[in-house]
């Protein structure tokens, strides 16, 4: 499961054919058949931004591939207040919320930009982690995180490989 | 990404996963030579490279401690 940036790249904006061939989007719809809980993605656009384009395409494809999945897009330049309440400050960015009854309860999971190459299966993955509210982690470092009493930010920097 | 499963397990916990290519003048604000770089609570901490559950934790736990000095 991956996708390639410089493959993105070299399609004009206007032309886009689809960013997930046949066999891939097969794979992400195996995977996210395990989730549970619906969740919404809350995307900020930038229409100046190279990325813009091939991020709300890509969010389009994926949530196409569950019905648990539900995409909104909102342009950042409008929508400062609804960004600033999910704490997205870098454009084009989006959220993972889950979503309960109408509400949608944000968990902390966040993207800035677009998750090209292997960081796509970090996508899906957190599509479904936040679906089934389960990190993964290990016991003990579950428990180390349940000792935590003051807000922590984390910035993980990655590029396309 | 551990970041991200860190903040699905901890309400205390945000976790941004920042394309940086995309936002270069950021990457280059906090140092970023090599990916992955991940920055703690704005620059208080920092992990280069892939780290293991127990050593994020740790270096999280670090961090927190230095800001409260």
């Amino acid at each position: 499961m991956g996708l390639c940036r410089h493959r993105l790249a070299a399609v004009p904006a206007d032309l886009m054919e689809k960013l997930l061939n046949d066999a891939i989007s097969k794979q992400v719809q195996d995977v996210l058949a395990s989730m549970d809980q619906p969740v919404e993605v809350l995307l900020f656009t930038d229409p100046a931004h190279s990325s813009n384009a091939y991020l709300q395409q890509l969010l389009e494809e994926v949530a196409a591939l569950s019905p648990k999945i539900g995409l909104s897009i909102h342009t950042a330049a409008t929508s400062q207040e609804l960004a600033g309440r999910y704490h997205v400050d870098k454009f084009p960015g989006f959220v993972i919320a889950r979503r309960q009854g109408d509400a949608l309860v944000d968990v902390g999971v966040r993207f800035a930009g677009l998750p090209a190459s292997h960081e796509f299966n970090s996508l899906i993955r957190a599509l479904v982690r936040v679906s089934l509210a389960d990190s993964g982690l290990q016991q003990v470092t579950r428990a180390g995180l349940a000792g935590l009493k003051a807000p922590v930010h984390l910035m993980v920097f990655v590029t396309p490989t | 990404m551990l970041a991200h499963q860190m903040a699905v397990e901890s309400a205390y916990v945000e976790a941004e996963m920042v394309e940086a290519t995309d936002f270069v003048a950021l990457a280059q604000q906090y140092g970023v030579a090599s990916v992955p770089h991940t920055v703690i609570n704005r620059g208080v901490g920092e992990v280069i490279g892939a780290p293991a559950e127990p050593y994020l934790l740790a270096e999280i736990q670090q961090a927190i401690r230095n800001a409260q000095e």
